[in-house]
């Protein structure tokens, strides 16, 4: 079944297309990586997805389905930036999600909280860049959504968080679901992915299992990357 | 999930608004003391039965100060007016918007609820404004007008109990179709574009032009009442009531249908 | 955590990494194999990739499933020493492929295999 399925899609702003012709089919129960640097069209494609924007050309489904708000019911986003209110508690982030999204499992959460060191007394306001960055991905992971976007979580945080981040997308993962994950630090995340598709300039450009793509070409993806976004 | 999203806008509400309730009781708690102190050190008892005899420099610092006190409470009445405006706004293209426009429900429900907490906003800082300024009649008047004010009050509800709940009722209804045409013209706007520089010019032109197309309907409708009905003491033509919440609902869907269809971030 | 190798793919080296850890004794045949999740999370990489890693294992006769309750290591007679020989051979035959690769002939391969062992036994007595 296919999770997440985009027919030519493209997104032009005024008279410049940021996206165009992208066709991305992903499976269900694996991790994929949609990579490329900063201003290649990464967030355009996952706003498409999601249904903040719509798309300017070709379409885009998630479980077969149009995007609506029946589909966000399905997919779980984590955005590159903060969404949550100052004066929440992280415990009242989670019965916020708990109250509106079926899919959330408390207990995930809570045993998520415990392992990136996150208390459910702390408030939003007094928590560092990366603790955000970590309830965020923490509330993101909980739930038993069909697709899980993940929009840079890796953006900002220190090594150690990061290690924690990745630990958490890999503990979470299940294989009724399908993780989408965006950056621009390949080294970081190439190993926890089963595909990649890397994206230059609203184009995806090279597109591949992770195996296949390291032992044909002998490279890491992180020097396959370096090689074909080399202006 | 209508009355989770209800729950979830006051709790928004509440945590926006706490600081300023609380900031306002306390400022006006203390003008209410100066005055009543002030009256008290220059042996007067009613502040509102000063005679020709008294200085002229204390009757204008009276002034200013009680002047100062209905400013502010007039202030907490049109707070909601403003905050909701500002959360809509913020709703549709702050940092909060994601978690917004993520929740899984139709944008009508979301609008409803914005608009039901509004409404409660509005009543509880309009009922805490009209009681200040009770308050402050009953405080520097020495309770002189205690008893008429509330034997005035209670014949007002017991001489007409239906027409008191549809005073209200109406009075709510009036609120809720202007907020609802003020968020329809914020999404407009903000279909056009984020950018506020751009987008108030758009809603205020928005707003003038629905404003002038409603009445215009109103006004039309009103000629072709079909049937009068009253209810007590006033009287309604069929056709407007119809066309009155017809639009409402109109309003709230087309609301709606922008934050789901139209607005981009 | 082991750090990977850049371009060789990741299942791969795990399963060198848990064969290694067979011939250094850390591992024992008819111990369990921590489950997939425990392994993905230990080693930060995608779970699936550890399915494979298992799979390639079980292919080789290193490891055998029991269903339901998890992964063992092989207790097969000779299979340390047959891991160890191919382990071996695979690592010499990259030492020598290199060595070729930068000229050398076969004496002067078993001349420096030679002066390094020796160094290394100097070093040995040192100590």
């Amino acid at each position: 079944m296919m999770i997440l399925k985009t027919d030519k899609v493209g997104k032009k702003y005024l008279n410049k297309w940021a996206l165009s012709n992208v066709d991305i089919s992903l499976e269900q129960g694996k991790i994929i990586g949609l990579l490329g640097p900063n201003g290649s069209g990464k967030t355009t494609f996952l706003k498409l997805v999601i249904g903040m924007i719509r798309p300017s050309s070709g379409s885009v489904t998630v479980c077969g389905m149009e995007i609506g708000y029946k589909a966000k019911e399905m997919i779980s986003f984590l955005p590159d930036s903060e969404f949550l209110y100052n004066w929440m508690t992280i415990r009242e982030a989670g019965d916020t999600y708990a109250a509106f999204f079926k899919d959330f499992d408390m207990a995930r959460f809570n045993e998520l909280l415990q392992f990136m060191a996150l208390t459910p007394d702390m408030k939003f306001k007094g928590l560092s860049k990366g603790m955000k960055e970590k309830l965020a991905i923490a509330l993101t992971l909980s739930r038993n959504a069909r697709l899980i976007v993940l929009d840079e979580p890796l953006n900002g945080v220190d090594p150690v968080a990061r290690e924690q981040i990745l630990g958490a997308i890999v503990k979470s993962f299940s294989h009724e679901s399908t993780i989408l994950v965006t950056s621009h630090l390949i080294n970081e995340v190439e190993n926890i992915l089963d595909e990649a598709y890397f994206l230059k300039e609203g184009k995806i450009v090279l597109h591949g299992s992770t195996d296949d793509l390291r032992s044909e070409r002998n490279k890491s993806l992180d020097e396959l990357y370096r090689e074909v976004f080399a202006c | 999930m209508l009355g989770r999203l209800i729950t979830y806008e006051l709790r928004k509400k509440w945590k926006a608004s706490r600081y300023v309730l609380l900031g306002y009781a306390a400022v006006q708690m203390l003008l209410l003391m100066i005055i009543r102190v002030f009256l008290w050190n220059e042996g007067i008892i009613d502040g509102f039965e000063i005679n020709s005899e008294t200085q002229a420099n204390f009757n204008a610092s009276f002034g200013l100060l009680t002047l100062l006190f209905f400013a502010i409470s007039f202030m907490l009445g049109a707070y909601p007016f403003l905050e909701s405006m500002y959360r809509f706004e913020r709703d549709l293209s702050g940092k909060q918007a994601y978690l917004e426009l993520m929740l899984p429900a139709a944008a009508w429900q979301k609008v409803l609820s914005k608009l039901a907490a509004t409404l409660v906003s509005l009543v509880v800082c309009g009922t805490l404004s009209l009681l200040s300024m009770f308050i402050f009649l009953m405080v520097n008047s020495n309770f002189r007008y205690f008893f008429e004010f509330f034997d005035m009050v209670l014949q007002m509800v017991v001489s007409s109990p239906a027409g008191f709940i549809a005073a209200i009722t109406l009075t709510l209804f009036g609120f809720a179709c202007l907020y609802i045409l003020i968020f329809l013209c914020i999404a407009v706007a903000k279909s056009f574009t984020h950018k506020n520089s751009i987008a108030v010019p758009i809603g205020i032109m928005a707003f003038i032009l629905m404003t002038v197309l409603i009445s215009t309907l109103e006004s039309q409708t009103a000629k072709f009442p079909i049937y009068i009905f009253r209810f007590a003491d006033l009287s309604f033509a069929l056709s407007t009531a119809v066309m009155t919440i017809v639009l409402f609902a109109l309003l709230l869907m087309a609301t709606g249908w922008l934050m789901e269809k139209k607005i981009e971030h | 955590m082991i750090k990977f190798n850049e371009s060789s793919p990741i299942y791969l080296q795990i399963v060198e990494k848990i064969k290694a850890d067979i011939v250094a004794g850390k591992l024992k045949g008819g111990h369990k194999l921590p489950s997939v999740r425990d392994v993905a999370e230990s080693f930060r990489v995608n779970p699936n990739t550890v399915q494979r890693v298992f799979m390639e294992l079980e292919r080789e006769g290193v490891a055998y499933p029991q269903r339901g309750i998890g992964t063992f290591i092989s207790e097969e007679a000779g299979l340390v020493e047959k891991l160890r020989d191919t382990q071996a051979q695979k690592y010499t035959g990259r030492y020598v492929a290199q060595m070729q690769e930068l000229g050398m002939g076969k004496d002067e391969i078993l001349e420096n295999v030679r002066k390094v062992l020796e160094g290394n036994e100097n070093d040995d007595t040192q100590d």
